[in-house]
């Protein structure tokens, strides 16, 4: 096992009467695509920002492992990111919800401010650019005023500028929130390319299907605390233990269907796209019960499907809980 | 209705902003509270006057004591002292009173005002208030001459009147006496003094016998004469006869004459009685004259009685007429000049130099720097700062105070080339004052810039939109302004707020540099003020930096997840948890909602999704409807003319259920 790069031990975090981060424990490894997934208002955001110092806890602290010359031989040395505010900001490159540059210099001016800021060579700086520029596919839109991007564009710009000082880890906060799926998936093809580049990433999406396919490992933040840590298999089977039943019939009276139903064994019903989604932990048990109640209800079945649960249904799994 | 909502939006947008709702409602009231307060005073400019008299002429003291009652007044026994003082507003002006200073007739009398014309309007005021005084006191001795004038006048109006009743009663006794005049000559007249022409030839007979009897007295001589010629002769013959022809030839003679002198008395006798009768007539005629005499004698008498009384009322007269001349001739003043102008008052600049723009350059300076810092570096930071670059800026390992310094230095830069533009522009004018002390001079406007530029950034660093930067910064600015001397002089306002104003950043500055520009003053002289001024720039960097710390760690303390949401909604349309930012999504999620879901949706959210479908999906006539509109109809009109779109959505929906299918087959 790695050392982790980040070290997160008994975070807490309150704005006023609200509790954001209560008593958060995490390791982040080097390498590895972590997703932090919650709903919105979950504090995902404010544990990133705590992660990199910007807000300071009420409790625990965060250290991070310090490329020193005196770490050698696998013993890391770890910092406080709330005393070393100066060495972690050269560990870390954070993209944030909103991109950040400025909107009226170009996309090669922002990536050499930003390289600037960070106290690159002027050589380290053309060369960076000219790197990002090239695997951003931002090349023909370098001297495009920013404000002039496309949102795609503007995302890519901003992790460009994020990486420009090449940190260690990267960190992307909702980095597909204004994008359409097919940006969406540019972006995790970008993601993808940077990790495997060695750059460690820590991330935060709505678009959960998207983070099983692509993280390591994912955090679920629920009220104020990370509820799991994991693959997202192992978190999958943490908590769907229960199967999917996917169904289309025609004509397709689902309400009457569900009426019918003897709900023996059903955790979950739910109505989604012309579609019918039972889930139960005994699906061999109700698939006999949804022909009888078809049967009955002259319904003919045009589709099914028996899955295991997304990552998705995790999520919304744990959020309708919330809920009630 | 249109119009009224988008008021409506503007007054929430307006009162959520805290800052703005202190710039706009407090921020005037509070400006008015305090120059309403400041200027709350009944009393005069106070003003400290400085004179220089070189005798201490009760004039002088008469109006040194009229300007005590105003002013604070401070004798200076050399002129230069004086001025000195008023060059560094210590006095504020400097009244010379000539020597000997005194009301006399043809006596010029100038007191001369100095003041400086560079504190422009501290200057007319002063001018306004001490002549206002010493034309009080002018006035007063204008009015004492002319009451002097009046005075004898009217004693001469009275003096007049009774010499008029004198000279009325001579001329009744001068009538008078011309009656008596008339009557006395009627008498004269009536005295007949005229003697019948007569001749009276008695005279010649008178002397015929007179001759005669000298001619007898002669002859009886001559005879006597030869009588005794003879008598001595006797001895001769001839003798005898000699006498006795003698003899007889006498008596001849005195036979003769006797005949003839016989004939003329008669003559004489008839001549003596006509005589005697004109003589009586002549008598009469003399009685008669007499009586009339004695008449005409008592009319004379009454009228030398009239005309002694008249003499009397004469020299009455007279001795009026000198003691009136003696009341004009003890006037000592006369000149009509003098009476109205007593005193001339002569108001003089204390620099040489009397062009208004010299005089008003070091506040206009000013004021632009002063107002272009504030404004100029207020947005240049709250532009950094609510621009989106501010949060990469943050995870920079750059020091903050990196960005406070290149945000001041662009500001600097700026502020400086417009003043070097300003002041080429007015070099004709400006070259000789500007280069004459420069090095002060660069030094002020560089520490005056300095201060408000920082302030400006510190304006900026505290208040979150551009908006109330802008406002607080123009706010600020009007409130040093008008504790300037700019507007009203300083020395107006009420005590306790004086001594703030004379702090006022904007008044030492722009009080630095006109002494330094127009009197060409040296820096030992105004070393306190220049030492306030870079007290100021300390201070206002130290918080700055506070300020600085505390904008960074509101900008993260804030719900950070809040603040995103708020800036997506912008750009999208959150549907459930997904956020929406284009038509394809829009249609796709809005899709996927049941009918209850969708119209709990719209319930809460139609607005949102109205402005989604005006702005981004360019539809404002759904927009419009949005409420009204079902599901179905909502996605019929939208999807429209889409086939597009929706053979897009069939072709995903088509996609993810083979995939589900062949996971299903896999399985």
């Amino acid at each position: 096992m790695q050392e982790p790069v980040f070290k997160v031990r008994g975070v807490s975090k309150a704005f006023n009467e609200h509790v954001v981060l209560d008593n958060i424990d995490l390791d982040i490894y080097s390498g590895e695509i972590i997703g932090i997934i919650g709903a919105s208002g979950a504090g995902k955001t404010t544990f990133l920002n705590t992660l990199i110092g910007f807000l300071r806890p009420d409790k625990g602290d965060i250290q991070f492992r310090l490329n020193h010359l005196l770490a050698y031989k696998n013993s890391y040395i770890y910092r406080s990111v709330f005393k070393k505010q100066s060495l972690v900001k050269q560990v870390y490159g954070f993209a944030s919800q909103v991109p950040s540059f400025y909107d009226d210099l170009t996309t090669k001016e922002n990536l050499e401010y930003f390289g600037l800021l960070y106290n690159l060579s002027r050589d380290a700086i053309k060369s960076n650019a000219e790197t990002l520029l090239n695997l951003m596919d931002l090349k023909d839109a370098s001297n495009t005023l920013a404000k002039n991007l496309s949102g795609g564009m503007e995302r890519r710009l901003d992790i460009a500028c994020a990486l420009m000082h090449d940190p260690d880890v990267l960190i992307l906060d909702e980095p597909t929130a204004d994008l359409d799926p097919m940006l969406r998936n540019h972006i995790w093809q970008l993601v993808r390319k940077i990790n495997q580049k060695g750059t460690t990433i820590i991330l935060s999406s709505h678009h959960l299907s998207e983070l099983e396919a692509l993280c390591n490992r994912v955090a679920i933040i629920k009220d104020s605390k990370i509820l799991a840590v994991g693959k997202p298999e192992e978190i999958k089977k943490q908590f769907m233990v229960e199967k999917e039943i996917i169904l289309q019939t025609n004509p397709g009276d689902y309400k009457k269907i569900v009426k019918e139903l003897s709900k023996k064994d059903i955790s979950r019903i739910r109505i989604s796209n012309h579609t019918l989604h039972i889930h139960s932990s005994k699906p061999e048990h109700v698939m006999l019960d949804v022909m009888t109640t078809l049967k009955k209800s002259k319904e003919d079945l045009t589709f099914i499907n028996v899955t295991s649960a997304s990552l998705d249904d995790v999520f919304i799994s744990i959020w309708e809980d919330k809920e009630e | 209705m249109k119009f009224f909502r988008t008021i409506a939006k503007n007054f929430r947008v307006l009162f959520r902003l805290k800052t703005a709702l202190v710039a706009i409602v407090f921020g005037p009231l509070f400006v008015i509270f305090l120059i309403g307060f400041a200027f709350n005073s009944s009393n005069a400019i106070q003003l400290t006057v400085g004179y220089h008299a070189p005798d201490n002429s009760q004039l002088t003291t008469d109006f040194i004591s009229s300007l005590d009652n105003k002013y604070t007044t401070k004798s200076f026994e050399i002129e230069r002292d004086c001025l000195k003082e008023l060059e560094h507003g210590l006095v504020h002006t400097c009244i010379f009173f000539p020597p000997n200073f005194e009301i006399t007739q043809g006596k010029e009398n100038n007191v001369t005002f100095v003041v400086d014309k560079s504190r422009v309007n501290l200057a007319y005021t002063v001018i306004e208030g001490v002549s206002e005084q010493i034309g009080i006191k002018t006035d007063e001795l204008s009015k004492s001459l002319t009451e002097t004038l009046t005075s004898t006048l009217t004693k001469t109006g009275t003096v007049v009147d009774s010499t008029i009743g004198s000279l009325i009663k001579i001329k009744k006794d001068m009538n008078d006496n011309v009656n008596d005049a008339k009557v006395i000559s009627d008498d004269l007249n009536e005295i007949k003094l005229e003697v019948k022409d007569f001749s009276f030839t008695g005279t010649s007979e008178i002397a015929s016998i007179d001759n005669s009897l000298d001619d007898i007295q002669d002859e009886v001589e001559t005879v006597l004469k030869e009588i005794n010629t003879t008598i001595n002769s006797l001895n001769t013959t001839d003798s005898k006869s000699g006498i006795i022809s003698a003899i007889n030839d006498l008596n001849e003679f005195v036979f003769t004459e006797y005949n003839d002198s016989t004939t003329r008395l008669s003559n004489l006798t008839t001549k003596i009685s006509a005589v005697q009768t004109e003589l009586n007539t002549v008598e009469d005629q003399i009685k008669t004259a007499k009586e009339n005499t004695d008449n005409s004698r008592e009319k004379i008498d009454a009228l030398r009685t009239r005309l002694n009384s008249i003499n009397s009322e004469v020299d009455g007269v007279k001795s009026n007429l000198e003691s009136l001349s003696r009341d004009v001739s003890s006037i000592e003043i006369t000149s009509s000049d003098q009476i109205v102008n007593p005193i001339n008052t002569k108001i003089e600049t204390i620099s040489s130099d009397n062009n208004q723009l010299i005089s008003l350059l070091p506040y206009l300076l000013m004021l632009i720097i002063m107002f272009v810092g504030l404004m100029l570096a207020s947005t240049l930071v709250v532009v950094e700062k609510s621009s989106r670059a501010s949060f990469r800026v943050f995870t920079t390992p750059t020091k903050d105070e990196f960005f406070i310094l290149t945000t001041f230095v662009t500001a600097f830069i700026i502020v400086i080339a417009q003043l070097a533009i300003i002041l080429l522009a007015v070099s004709y004018f400006l070259i000789d004052v500007f280069t004459a002390n420069i090095g002060l001079n660069i030094l002020i406007l560089v520490l005056a810039t300095s201060i408000f530029i920082m302030l400006g950034m510190a304006i900026g660093y505290l208040i979150k939109s551009q908006q109330g930067a802008n406002m607080t910064s123009i706010s600020i600015g009007a409130l040093l302004l008008m504790l300037s001397n700019f507007v009203l002089p300083v020395e107006s306002i009420v005590p306790g707020l004086r001594f703030i104003a004379e702090y006022n950043p904007y008044v030492l500055a722009s009080e630095t540099f006109r002494r330094a520009t127009i009197f060409s003053m040296p820096l030992n002289e105004m070393l306190f003020e220049i030492g306030v001024l870079f007290a100021f720039t300390v201070v206002i960097f130290i918080l700055i930096v506070i300020f600085q710390k505390l904008a960074k760690a509101r900008y993260f303390n804030k719900n950070q997840h809040a603040k995103a949401k708020k800036i997506e909604e912008k750009k999208g349309l959150w549907i459930k948890n997904v956020l929406v930012n284009n038509e394809l999504e829009f249609i796709e999620e809005v899709n996927k909602l049941s009918k209850e879901g969708y119209h709990q949706f719209i319930r809460k959210n139609s607005i949102k999704v109205g402005k989604f479908i005006k702005k981004e999906l360019n539809k404002p006539q759904i927009a419009k409807r949005v409420r009204k509109l079902s599901q179905k109809e909502l996605l019929n009109v939208i999807v429209k003319d889409k086939q597009d779109i929706l053979a897009e959505i069939k072709k995903k929906h088509e996609q993810r259920m083979k995939e589900q299918k062949s996971n299903y087959h896999k399985d």
